[in-house]
């Protein structure tokens, strides 16, 4: 059963200029699946998850597409209908939310607060649950008395965690959820994330810049550049099988511990600029690939059933792949 | 350089930067009703006796959880704090014997890279003028000639199109070129890179480790570089060391250290970090919890109460010791060694 369905979706924040920081991204996600989505930063990676969520900054605005929640489409509902769906259904870890606790009030209250607010449950029943929902994330229960300050980081990241679970929702949403963790740390979070997903048959969205995350964590995956999906698919499909010039640039800028030791490449230049309207292949300006065919339009070619790739292929596939693992092709500023 | 009375030893061959027993206490702030008392004040071990030499043209990899004493310990080898034990010798001569001139030197010659490439820079500074701080604290001579070949060597180029920019006008991968040239602009031979590309996108980490790396071998630097993450200590250190409460654990050849770790902190620290590999599921993680606070250290092995493999023995303190291999020497603080090896 199909959970959640974006469709064509487009965000923008007004200002001077305006900045249209989704533009038109698709993907649908199954239920009790991961899917992650990755980018680098100001990709639009935050702003997507923010619009399925229902909790864009004010100034942003869904100018496009539909969000489709478990058959409800949920694009344009009102605050208050928002609202009932927003935590009971689905939850939000947001990026560094860890930092977002607040400093005077002891942890109960703050798990308290996040019950009460949606559900009409006495102080016991909630103060029961606090306890309840710390263990849950590997934390000792007599720690719902302390402040945030007398917690670490990974502790603080936890009770996060405990809060998003607080109402048993469908869909979680976890907004770089380790980044600012060291990896043991993050190894135990993003464990105990995975256990609770296997108990509690929740479905999530798992946004980071970090495709090793994605690779030991995720079902499916969506690639981001410049507001606009890459390429999507299958998790093992996209490891063992990219197609798209970016993700294998990606891939191959990732250094790992395993098997050999290689050198690594990077991606020369910088993401497009948001507030520009764009024709063709955000990419393209930093593509060694790029032909000209690239600066108007992007087809989407679907090389196995549910992999899509949002790219002309200006050369064979097989040559992008094995030259885009060596630091001259992303050097050398001759284009194909 | 002229070798005068007062200058560092130069011709020195042996390890730029050795230290032996370093430690760095910090007094823990206690209530005012036990020092009313007279009640002892406790400590802080951040660095608990710390043996390490780096030679020129090395690269040692420093790895450990977050508050592992890391930071500290590399602030400490630069100067940037006080030292509470032990020594530090820089060019073969005592920090602690050295002259006001010698110590000028060593200020000179010693510089640190830090984590975040946009709270390190002043944002009311142009490049230009942050580059050139640093000329002038040291009244070096030549000073827009030093500035160019800085962002030269940072690859920040043409200079004239970045020596006239604010912090805001540049992007992450390009502030951290120019936290490294203004660390370069005094041509030191020692340098702390403290997770400098951890708030880096990873299409450009690549390019500023490649850098570092470089630039480490064309000036015949020494440098420790810090990170808890060891796919990227394996990018940039010939030589790591494991840490763990303000001890080294375990100490190797980099390639050696990662195909085979040797101490179980070592081991665990591998075993978290993800592979970009789909076959690799998240598997139930090797170490619970965090580290105690360094104050109140239990007696033996540091590492005892969190170890899987922590056994009668380990009540007693491990030393650091060696075994020689065909790499290069690879030593282990654990009594468990063997025993998990063949398990
Ligand atoms: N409230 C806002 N008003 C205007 N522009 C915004 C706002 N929030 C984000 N943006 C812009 O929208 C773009 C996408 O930002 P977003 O935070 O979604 O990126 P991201 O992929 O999450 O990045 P990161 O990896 O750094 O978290 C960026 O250009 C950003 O500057
Ligand atoms: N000025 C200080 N006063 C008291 N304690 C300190 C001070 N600086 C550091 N510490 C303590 O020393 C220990 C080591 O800290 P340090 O910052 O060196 O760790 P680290 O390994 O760099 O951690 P991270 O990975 O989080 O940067 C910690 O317990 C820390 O709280
Ligand atoms: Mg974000
Ligand atoms: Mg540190």
């Amino acid at each position: 059963m199909t959970l959640l369905e974006v469709n064509d979706l487009h965000v923008t924040y007004a200002g001077d200029p305006d900045v249209e920081a989704v533009r038109g991204v698709s993907f649908t996600l199954e239920e009790g699946e991961t899917l992650g989505i990755v980018g680098e930063s100001g990709c639009g990676k935050t702003t997507l998850a923010q619009a399925i969520m229902g909790a864009l900054p004010d100034n942003g605005r869904i100018t496009g597409g539909e969000i489709i929640f478990d058959g409800q489409d949920i694009t344009h509902l009102s605050n208050r209908e928002r609202r009932e769906i927003r935590w009971e259904r689905m939850s939000m870890i947001s990026q560094s939310a860890m930092n977002s606790l607040d400093p005077v009030y002891r942890v109960k209250d703050q798990i308290k607060e996040a019950i009460q607010e949606h559900r009409d449950v006495s102080d016991a029943k909630s103060y029961e649950r606090a306890r309840e929902l710390m263990e849950l994330v590997g934390l000792d229960p007599d720690r719902v008395e302390d402040y945030p300050h007398q917690l670490s980081g990974g502790m603080r990241q936890r009770v996060i965690i405990a809060m998003s679970l607080a109402l048993d929702p469908d869909l979680i949403i976890a907004d770089e959820p380790t980044t600012a963790l060291d990896v043991i740390i993050q190894e135990q979070i993003l464990y105990r994330i995975k256990e609770l997903q296997r108990e509690l048959g929740n479905s999530m969205v798992m946004v980071t810049h970090d495709i090793s995350v994605v690779a030991e964590t995720c079902d499916s995956m969506v690639v981001m550049y410049g507001g606009e999906l890459m390429e999507s698919g299958n998790v093992d499909e996209i490891f063992n099988n990219a197609h798209h010039p970016y993700t294998l640039g990606l891939q191959n800028a990732f250094p790992s511990v395993e098997g050999e030791k290689r050198d690594l490449t990077s991606i020369p230049g910088s993401p497009p600029d948001l507030s520009e309207p764009l024709e063709g292949c955000p990419f393209a300006s930093r593509c060694p690939f790029a032909a000209p065919e690239c600066e108007e339009t992007v087809p989407v070619q679907e090389p196995v059933d549910g992999h899509r790739v949002r790219c002309h292929e200006p050369v064979p596939f097989e040559q992008i792949r094995d030259r885009s693992g060596e630091d001259e092709t992303w050097l050398s500023q001759n284009k194909v | 350089m002229a070798i005068t009375e007062q200058s560092l030893n130069w011709d020195y061959d042996g390890p730029i930067m050795e230290v032996t027993g370093l430690e760095k206490h910090f007094p823990q702030s206690t209530g005012i009703i036990h020092q009313l008392i007279g009640g002892e004040t406790s400590h802080v071990k951040a660095v608990d006796g710390v043996d390490m030499a780096i030679e020129s043209g090395e690269t040692m990899g420093l790895v450990g959880e977050s508050g592992c004493g890391k930071s500290t310990l590399g602030e400490v080898l630069i100067g940037l704090q006080e030292p509470t034990g032990g020594s530090i010798k820089f060019l073969g001569t005592e920090l602690d014997s050295m002259s006001d001139s010698q110590r000028k030197e060593f200020r000179r010659n010693v510089q640190m890279i830090f984590q975040d490439p946009y709270e390190s820079l002043n944002p009311r500074f142009s490049v230009e003028q942050w580059i050139r701080e640093p000329l002038e604290v040291h009244d070096m001579d030549n000073q827009d000639e030093r500035i160019y070949e800085a962002l030269e060597r940072a690859e920040l180029t043409p200079p004239e199109n970045y020596i006239g920019e604010h912090p805001h006008e540049l992007s992450g991968g390009e502030r951290q070129r120019v936290s490294i040239a203004r660390a370069l602009v005094l041509e030191p031979k020692f340098i702390v890179a403290d997770e400098p590309v951890s708030m880096l996108d990873v299409s450009v980490r690549a390019s500023i480790l490649n850098l570092l790396r470089d630039l480490v071998d064309d000036l015949d630097m020494g440098a420790l570089y810090i990170s808890h993450d060891l796919s990227l200590i394996r990018q940039m250190c010939d030589r790591t060391s494991v840490m763990y409460l303000g001890k080294v654990v375990e100490r190797g050849p980099t390639e050696q250290l990662i195909k085979g770790p040797k101490h179980p902190y070592a081991r665990a620290l591998l075993d978290a970090v993800p592979v970009p590999n789909p076959d690799h599921n998240i598997s139930e993680p090797q170490l619970e919890g965090e580290p105690p606070d360094p104050v109140e250290l239990p007696e033996g092995c540091n590492f005892r109460p969190r170890c899987p493999f922590a056994a009668e023995e380990c009540f007693e303190e491990p030393g650091l010791d060696a075994f020689q291999t065909a790499d290069g020497e690879h030593a282990a603080a654990c009594w468990r060694v063997e025993t998990v090896d063949n398990m």
